[in-house]
């Protein structure tokens, strides 16, 4: 039986406008569990024992200074999705994650540090932002399609 | 050469003789008013003075006191009174009056004061004598008193002067504003939200981490929303020993009391012990209620970019600050490193609070009972010497002469005065309490602090840029000079 072709079109700049913010959220998180498992609990501890407001005031500013950065890494996630699909014949979402964490793990590397704990949440934020992109530009269906 | 002969030549002959360059202190201290000017601030300045005074090299003190030389009382000293019917105990103990019973009164004992310490007179003097400071001269600030917090600006904390007025950071900073930028100014604040004026060092007091053009470096007792040792019950106790305790023992090599200080606050071994050691000393040996910061501190955590902010926070660089968090965890008996020591703190945490909470709340309680059984006593005075309630009146002058025997006796034989005094006593024993589980705490705090700075300080070497480790640089240059 035909299948019946959905001229469904996905909300793609919308999902390149959230992306960024709501990765970010979840490195905050990411870095709040490695902290509070295997650091020192600073963030924890600001919560409790400290100003729940400067915590706040905090994590609001550096979000300010994140976003542009998170932005500028989801563009270039996209363009070396768009490399690799065009070049090298890989496309799909597996393939998309794996390119995410290698970026983020070698842009944390190189700038900020070397440790498991820096290099773990920036690897997983790459892999989570070009799994969202690589869903975006290639989606599952489209490879069962071909 | 022969141009400099020529330069001194003419200058012998015209008598112009160079001024040699000087080291100024300044010295602001006491309350605002006689009632909060406590003699343990007068005792830490008083001690100051000595430790500057004994100290190698000559330096200008210029000292400012309360009410610097106008007659009148404006030191408190509270000593507990004696429980007898001639120190007007039970009647004070009655009427509400405990503390004030074990207050007297005198004027300050600090020598060679210049003035008081009303802004409308220090401002005008501080800003005369800094314009005066030439090139190659140095200048110290040491501020021991009260402080207040704005707590929607860190430059709107204020300095708690004579009279009950007030100097804030940005009036500071103007003041400042008259020294020459080339001289080092460099300032220790002890009082509460003393850390507010950490922004003396950037332009106009702002929230930034630009450095100002002047020279300037401070040392504070606590952070800008923190209340300091001197503002707990310790100022009561006697066991007063606030950061200047021990920031001025590392100066001297001697503590407030005369003995030796232990451990070496000479940290780098050139044989003198400069102020930023000191600080280093203060954080390592100080077991108080303060948790002290310094401009060169203050600044790397200004600096810390947001993509490092909570990132490996477990880690333990090796640097000054982490070798001085072990020194604390051992002294406090934790383990020195890792996950054992984080492990421990939380525990030791959970049980400090449980058990400062539960201080606070049996404190609220016996407040309470305290003064249900104070109206119940009072009542039965009153019903039989109602002149006993009408003080600033002839009656009660009339009540002290005639009735005050009989009526502290009335008091001491009530079935419910042994009660007062004990739920008083307690209530007082408490305080004591709640500052040794407060000093407990803040050892964790502290603990916690230094290990983000060795942190911090480690991620500086490998991320500032130029400009920034040129500010640090100057920072810790100016830090780094001795008394």
């Amino acid at each position: 039986m035909p299948r019946k072709r959905k001229n469904k079109k996905r909300p793609v700049l919308l999902l390149f406008i959230l992306t960024p913010p709501v990765i970010y959220a979840v490195h905050v998180f990411l870095l709040f569990l490695l902290d509070s498992a295997w650091g020192d609990g600073l963030m924890l501890h600001q919560y409790l024992n400290e100003s729940r407001g400067g915590l706040a005031r905090q994590l609001i500013s550096d979000g300010w200074r994140a976003l542009p950065v998170f932005y500028v890494v989801s563009l270039l996630l996209w363009f070396e999705l768009r490399l690799l699909s065009r070049f090298l014949h890989r496309r799909g979402v597996v393939s998309a994650a794996m390119v995410g964490a290698a970026t983020g793990w070698l842009l944390a590397f190189l700038l900020i540090g070397n440790s498991n704990a820096v290099v773990i949440p920036y690897t997983i934020s790459g892999l989570l932002m070009a799994t969202v992109l690589g869903w975006v530009a290639h989606p599952p269906m489209a490879g069962k399609r071909r | 050469m022969q141009f400099l002969a020529i330069l001194l030549g003419a200058s012998l002959l015209l008598g112009v003789t160079p001024v040699p360059a000087a080291d100024h202190v300044w010295i602001v201290g006491g309350g605002p008013s006689f009632g909060d000017s406590q003699a343990q601030i007068e005792l830490n300045v008083n001690w100051v003075i000595q430790v500057l005074n004994s100290s190698p090299g000559a330096r200008q003190l210029h000292i400012y006191y309360a009410n610097g030389n106008t007659p009148g009382k404006d030191v408190v000293l509270w000593l507990p009174p004696k429980e007898s019917k001639e120190t007007l105990q039970p009647l004070a103990r009655v009427f509400n009056e405990v503390d004030a019973n074990g207050e007297s009164y005198h004027s300050h004992q600090i020598p060679h004061v210049i003035g008081g310490t009303e802004v409308s007179t220090l401002k005008p003097s501080l800003e005369k004598e800094f314009s005066e400071l030439k090139p190659g001269d140095r200048a110290l600030l040491v501020y021991n008193g009260h402080g207040l917090r704005d707590s929607n600006d860190a430059a709107g904390n204020t300095l708690r002067l004579w009279n009950n007025t007030r100097l804030s950071v940005r009036e500071m900073d103007q003041i400042m504003n008259h020294i020459d930028p080339s001289v080092p100014v460099r300032f220790v604040f002890t009082q509460c939200f003393s850390g507010g004026f950490e922004r003396l060092v950037h332009p106009r007091a702002r929230d930034t981490l630009e450095l100002g053009e002047a020279n300037r470096c401070g040392f504070f007792a606590v952070a800008a929303d923190r209340e300091a040792e001197g503002c707990s019950a310790s100022i009561k106790i006697g066991d007063y020993r606030d950061y200047s305790t021990f920031f001025f023992a590392a100066l001297q090599g001697r503590t407030r009391t005369g003995q030796p200080i232990e451990g070496n606050p000479d940290r780098d071994g050139d044989g003198k012990v400069s102020l930023y050691e000191a600080h280093l000393f203060a954080l390592s040996q100080a077991h108080n209620a303060d948790l002290p910061r310094s401009t060169s501190e203050m600044f790397l955590e200004r600096w810390q970019p947001w993509y490092l902010r909570w990132a490996d926070t477990g880690a333990e660089p090796d640097n000054v600050y982490e070798t001085i968090a072990r020194e604390v965890a051992k002294k406090n008996g934790l383990p020195e490193t890792g996950s054992a020591l984080i492990r421990e703190m939380k525990a030791r945490r959970k049980t400090l609070t449980a058990a400062l909470a539960s201080l606070q709340d049996e404190q609220a309680g016996l407040d309470r009972a305290i003064g249900a059984l104070q109206k119940e006593i009072k009542n039965d005075v009153t019903l039989r010497w109602p002149e006993s309630g009408l003080p600033y009146t002839l009656n009660f002058v009339n009540f002290l002469k005639k009735d005050l025997g009989a009526a502290q006796d009335f008091i001491l034989a009530h079935p419910r005065y042994a009660e007062l005094v004990s739920k008083q006593d307690r209530h007082a024993a408490l305080d004591v309490e709640m500052l040794r589980v407060d000093r407990d705490i803040t050892q964790l705090d502290k603990i916690l602090r230094l290990r983000t700075l060795a942190r911090l300080q480690s991620q500086f070497e490998r991320h500032a840029t130029a400009k920034e480790r040129e500010w640090y640089g100057r920072l810790m240059s100016c830090e780094g000079q001795g008394l």
